[in-house]
């Protein structure tokens, strides 16, 4: 019963539940099938991470745009963690990746902010040019140093000592001897203000604007020596080269030095600078350190004079560096050329002797060695025979004009053989000379008996030839005189006409050219008459005597003496012939009376020739009628007197 | 003559280039100025028949990313720290660089330029206090920008 009321009683219970909490029991309801659902969906791991993702995108971005520092700082972490896994497992995928997202982002950036990129980026890419210069200069001076290994100069060890005893690394010493600079211009700088405190110049090479330049220098030094500082390099910028100007820089105490330069300064170079710059701070050390920038103090100007003394000094130095020689350098050239002379020398004179001992071997078959000795080739060897010996020798002689000392030997075997050869045909030659001998002998005898006949008959012979010879004389004297005679014969008109010229070389009235009288310039007759003037016929006679006087030394070969009459044209010819001829005459009988041509037999052969006008005297065409009308005498030599002189003369 | 090394300082575009370009005698270009941050120019001035040549060290504004060197501070005998009067923050940087300046040469003489003054209204410039050594500048229209000079200069050699 009990049982059953419980029973009741709780189905009340139940319909007063219902009744009362309706909508609670439809919610709880709900929520349970809520439950179960959820209970499924955390079963499945894909629906939860569906459900939450966007939740989570939702709160990092929130993140994210705040810049929270925890979440940015996880991020950062993991980040780095999955990209080193990414690269340790699959680094070119990673790279290409990243490659695609990163490179158009820097680009972008690097457009549209250059400034800020190249800010960000500087410190590292400095870094990293500083890095790859320092490994490019590196690898330079390897390889210079394995050229210096290589070298096989004399500067290599004197480099090598230099290097030793310096210190200086033989790169350093092999890029300074590259060098030769010249210091043109020198600053001190005060190194604080970065003030000109004195200056000097090379003529003609002074510097525009010194105090600016020298504070702009100043500027570059600070900012090369500020980016090494931040580089943890302790050393200062000693060198600023531009093209071909080089700034060396040295600093000590308050002030630096800066040399302008050409060129890099070597060691040596550098080392000069500075022992003279030491010796500047060690006297100007307290003016120095008081500099206020006024450039009126006295120090000043003793400095710039110190400075301009080293620089000219420096000058003329390097000016005698350059034009010194180096003699041991020359010494060296010199001993190479002589010992590649002197090698020459050696091939040519050992290429010429083997050609002729190839030579030998091909002309006659034997191997020689052929060597020199003072002014001689040598000749060595064993050949065949001596015949061989002759002709090796006129075959070196074809090819060579030196001479020959021949040390060629041939076997004693061939020596006996050619001896015991040579014997035999001695004996034969020997039976044919005693055989010539006794020939000889009888000939001799018959030669002795016809040179005594001959000798008999010589002397007979040179009586002869004596008297001939004196017969011959004798005749060729004869002959001599008769020459002198003949020449005389012959040449007697030459002889009257040269006797004839000499004594009368300065009478007008003898004509050189035919040897005669010529009296037209006498005027001996009037116009058409023949009777003579009397002063006149006395010339004529002085004159014929002294023509006839000549003559007469001739007489046997003068036929006639003849007096020409001659007229001028005037009148009829026959008038004038028969009027010459009455001139002709007249002179004849006159001379006749008055000469002395009776006294030297002559006046047979005197006789006249009448020519009338024929021979009248024109001068320019104009007949000369005074000369016309005039006298010739003249002598005609016996032709048959002479030729029968010459034939006489011939024949005797 | 009496030479002395002046800074110019100040932030950038306050105008420091074009003062002294207005002022100075000769320069250097001025692409040094962006290459190593100074440019050098000179300015020959008379005070009381003495001569003075200012090397004026045209200093490029600091940037977080690129400091100056302090090396171009050193020996300096006077400064001009010079701001834009348009831009405030470049007049209220102006003491750091006062004090970077001094602790560096405290003995050195120093002016200041409030540049680009032509942009002020009379208003505005009433409002600014100015002591002796602080001018209003214009490198524009050229003015007090040799006065600006010629009073460092007479503290420097006073």
């Amino acid at each position: 019963m009990i049982n059953n009321d419980i029973h009741d009683n709780q189905n009340e219970l139940l319909e007063l539940k219902a009744l009362l909490f309706e909508e609670e029991i439809e919610a709880f309801n709900a929520l349970e099938k809520k439950l179960q659902t959820l209970q499924l969906e955390l079963n499945d791991s894909e629906q939860i991470i569906h459900k939450i993702t966007p939740l989570f995108d939702q709160v990092l971005l929130k993140k994210f745009e705040d810049k929270d520092e925890r979440t940015l700082e996880i991020y950062a972490k993991y980040l780095a963690q999955i990209i080193n896994k990414s690269a340790k497992n699959n680094l070119p995928e990673l790279s290409k990746s990243l490659q695609s997202v990163i490179s158009p982002a820097i680009s972008k950036e690097i457009a549209e902010n250059k400034d800020t990129m190249i800010d960000a980026l500087y410190p590292i890419m400095g870094g990293m040019i500083s890095k790859y210069v320092t490994q490019a200069i590196k690898e330079m001076m390897e390889t210079i140093n394995n050229k210096i290994e290589d070298g096989l100069s004399f500067n290599k060890y004197k480099r090598k000592m230099k290097s030793k005893v310096t210190g200086v690394s033989e790169t350093e010493l092999l890029m300074e001897e590259s060098s030769d600079a010249t210091i043109s211009s020198m600053f001190v700088i005060h190194k604080e203000s970065g003030l000109l405190i004195a200056e000097a110049h090379l003529e003609d090479k002074e510097i525009d604007d010194v105090h600016m330049v020298a504070s702009m220098a100043s500027a570059i030094k600070d900012f090369i020596n500020e980016w090494i500082k931040n580089n943890s390099t302790q050393s200062e910028v000693q060198l600023l080269s531009y093209g071909n100007a080089t700034l060396y820089i040295e600093s000590a105490g308050s002030v630096y030095i800066i040399a302008f330069l050409d060129a890099e300064p070597n060691y040596e170079q550098r080392k000069e600078i500075n022992t003279f710059f030491a010796s500047v701070i060690k006297d100007y050390a307290s003016f120095f350190q008081k500099f206020d920038g006024d450039d009126s103090a006295d120090e000043i100007v003793s400095l710039s004079k110190k400075m301009e003394e080293y620089l000219y000094t420096h000058s003329h130095t390097k000016a005698q560096q350059q034009s010194k020689i180096d003699p041991v350098k020359y010494i060296l050239y010199f001993l190479a050329f002589v010992l590649i002379g002197y090698s020459l020398y050696q091939f040519n004179d050992w290429y010429r002797k083997s050609s002729l001992e190839r030579t030998v071997y091909q002309e006659t078959g034997e191997e020689i060695s052929i060597g020199s000795e003072d002014e001689y080739l040598v000749l060595n060897g064993q050949v065949a025979s001596t015949d061989i010996i002759y002709k090796i020798e006129s075959t070196i002689k074809k090819h060579t004009k030196e001479k020959i000392k021949n040390n060629l030997l041939v076997p004693m075997t061939y020596l006996d053989k050619r001896f015991n050869n040579e014997s035999q045909t001695v004996k034969k030659s020997l039976s044919k000379v005693e055989v010539l001998e006794k020939k000889f002998t009888n000939s001799l005898d018959d030669l002795q008996t016809k040179v005594l006949t001959l000798t008999k008959a010589l002397a007979a012979s040179k009586e002869d030839l004596e008297q001939l010879r004196k017969s011959t004389t004798d005749q060729i004297q004869v002959l001599k005189e008769k020459k002198e005679q003949l020449k005389k014969v012959v040449g007697i008109k030459d002889t009257i006409s040269s006797q004839l010229d000499t004594i009368f070389s300065n009478n007008q009235f003898y004509n050189r050219e035919d040897h005669t009288l010529d009296f037209r310039k006498l005027e001996l007759f009037r116009a058409g008459n023949s009777v003579s003037e009397l002063e006149a016929m006395k010339i004529v006679t002085e004159t014929f005597n002294q023509y006839i006087k000549v003559i007469s030394k001739y007489k046997e070969y003068i036929e006639y003496i003849i007096i020409e009459g001659h007229t001028d044209s005037s009148g009829m010819e026959a008038d004038n012939i028969v009027l010459s001829k009455n001139r002709a005459l007249a002179i004849k009988e006159y001379l006749e009376r008055h000469s002395h041509i009776k006294q030297y037999n002559m006046d047979s052969i005197l006789k006249v020739e009448a020519y009338g006008s024929s021979k009248a005297i024109y001068m320019n065409d104009v007949e000369d009628k005074d000369s016309s009308r005039r006298i010739k005498i003249k002598f005609m030599l016996k032709e048959s007197q002479i030729l029968d002189n010459v034939r006489r003369v011939i024949n005797d | 003559m009496i030479r002395k090394k002046i800074l110019l300082l100040g932030d950038f575009s306050v105008g420091k280039t074009s003062l002294v370009r207005r002022y100075v005698d000769g320069s250097f270009d001025d692409k040094y100025l962006t290459t190593i941050g100074v440019k050098i120019s000179k300015k020959l001035c008379s005070i009381e028949n003495i001569e003075c040549e200012v090397l004026i060290w045209d200093i490029e504004g600091s940037t977080p990313s690129k400091k100056i060197s302090l090396g171009y501070y050193k020996g300096a005998s006077g400064a001009i720290f010079v701001s834009d009067v348009t831009r405030r923050e470049t007049i209220d940087s102006l003491d750091e660089h006062k004090d970077i300046f001094l602790s560096e040469n405290p003995e050195a003489s120093f002016v200041t330029a409030y540049n680009k003054a032509d942009l002020l209204t009379d208003i505005a410039r009433e409002n600014i206090e100015l002591d002796e050594d602080t001018f209003f500048t214009s490198a524009k229209e050229n003015s007090n920008v040799e006065a600006l000079f010629i009073k460092l200069v007479e503290k420097m050699l006073s």
